[in-house]
């Protein structure tokens, strides 16, 4: 290659070295999906420097509007929980990494006053008790979306 | 070496002397940029304003500092329009005009500009080095814009109240933005791409995507974003942190609808954009040029094909800033 050549490409090399910087690296892998599951809330913690979404099947999206505390058997919740880092292109706000857990919760049997329940974390891990994740996720109330459209 | 012949060092010179004389007349056409009066001035800790002088006022004020390079035609017109342009978007010296709300938004928005190098331009500071804002300064910015907004103070006692859906109120007609955008709620049936949550504004966010806005983002085609892309996302005020440290949302705030049509919206980069703010669902945006204000702020996110929030790995060498 001659010196000419070189000299030639400098420009473009280094066009398409700006280029590939300011290209984000996507991460697809950050959505989660499963059939059947709906939108239940979201929350975020500052503290532990994460952000979740709990998602629930059509019998626990109906729990989480009702203001009864009670559970019915077949309910099923996701509680999915990503890792917070800085939005790289907005000083100002947060937005979700890469998954850091999913917690899964089913109601089994709904006959006693205790419900039966399934609990188990198939993706990462959650150092908190059981109890108190369950405790937590029970808790959790349905977003307040617009209504009423003909 | 050769010597020029005659006529050609005749050509020469009258070439030279008719740029000279052409140069000078076009003087006379020189525009003036004056200085009006400052009616209300920024008046923030002297450290930001210090930084604010050097980088912003020749343009963004009415104590614009010409130099006398930038008073020489064909340059000073296009000096001239930008110092126009510049404080029409936003008058350091006109500060008091914003309300409160519009200027901590300003200020955010200043900060993201000057941390992203967008502003001053980088064809300002070529050729006027002195306006360059270091990181230092940055950070200066960030820590004050930081301060100005509060975050909402914990709750000591008990646990945040969840928020509940609204009762189904009674049906109405669909709202519709200026620009033809209506509101529609299919995108609960959608996946989910990103969470946000904003400590300038004191919202969280879901932003939902389409299928073919998931495929896009699968396949790496954002760079446009294809046509039929459909992102919208929903807006929430926060909630006092709770004794866990979780953060739940609270009342619908809004939901912003970018849906990519490249001819039909081919002013605004290609997507339309709509807001419905309230539980009402009140579409943004008296004027149809609403949406280029929308898109101008989108504009940072460029590399993104104009969407802020989508999945993306840290890369070494960014700096996130968490707080």
């Amino acid at each position: 290659m001659t010196i000419r050549t070189i000299l030639l490409l400098v420009p473009f090399i280094a066009l398409q070295a700006c280029g590939s910087s300011d290209r984000p690296v996507l991460a697809p892998e950050a959505i989660y999906a499963e059939p059947g599951m709906s939108i239940i809330t979201t929350l975020f913690n500052d503290s532990a420097q994460t952000t979740s979404v709990l998602y629930g099947n059509a019998l626990a999206v109906a729990s989480a509007q009702d203001t009864a505390s009670s559970h019915r058997s077949g309910e099923q919740y996701r509680l999915v929980t990503w890792r917070q880092k800085g939005n790289p292109l907005w000083f100002g706000g947060n937005i979700n990494d890469s998954i850091q857990a999913v917690e899964r919760i089913m109601v089994l049997d709904d006959h006693d006053s205790e419900p039966a329940i399934r609990y188990d974390v198939p993706v990462g891990t959650v150092t908190d008790k059981p109890g108190d994740r369950i405790k937590l996720i029970f808790g959790l109330k349905g977003l307040e979306f617009p209504v009423g459209l003909e | 070496m050769k010597r020029a012949t005659p006529s050609r060092s005749r050509t020469l010179l009258l070439a030279g002397s008719l740029v000279a004389v052409t140069l000078l007349l076009l003087q006379f056409t020189s525009p003036e940029i004056s200085n009006p009066p400052v009616t209300g001035p920024f008046a923030g800790p002297d450290s930001v304003t210090t930084i604010f002088q050097h980088a912003c006022y020749d343009c963004h004020s009415n104590e614009s500092n010409i130099r006398w390079y930038d008073k020489i035609a064909p340059v000073s017109w296009k000096v001239a329009a930008d110092v126009a342009e510049a404080r029409e978007h936003l008058n350091f010296s006109e500060w008091d005009s914003l309300s409160r709300g519009e200027q901590v938004s300003k200020l955010w928005y200043i900060v993201n500009m000057v941390d992203q190098g967008r502003m001053p331009l980088p064809s300002y500071t070529a050729v006027h080095p002195s306006a360059r804002v270091t990181d230092d300064e940055i950070n200066t910015l960030k820590r004050y814009v930081t301060a100005l907004t509060s975050p909402p103070k914990p709750a000591t006692t008990t646990p945040a109240t969840h928020a509940t859906s609204s009762p189904a109120a009674s049906p109405r007609t669909t709202p519709t933005s200026i620009n033809g955008i209506a509101y529609f709620d299919d995108y609960k049936n959608w996946k989910v791409i990103a969470t946000t949550n904003r400590f300038d504004n004191g919202t969280m966010r879901l932003i939902y995507g389409n299928d073919i806005a998931v495929k896009a983002l699968e396949k790496n085609t954002i760079n446009p974003w294809p046509d039929g892309a459909k992102i919208v996302k929903v807006v929430w005020d926060k909630q006092p942190v709770d004794s866990l440290g979780n953060v739940h949302a609270g009342k619908f705030s809004n939901a912003q609808f970018m849906i990519r049509d490249s001819k039909k919206f081919r002013e605004t980069g290609g997507w339309g954009f709509a807001r419905f703010s309230t539980p009402q669902l009140i579409p943004y945006g008296k004027a149809i040029t609403f949406a280029v204000e929308c898109y101008e702020c989108h504009k940072l996110a460029s590399s993104n094909g104009l969407v802020f929030d989508i999945p993306t790995k840290e890369r070494s060498g960014l700096q996130y800033s968490i707080r």
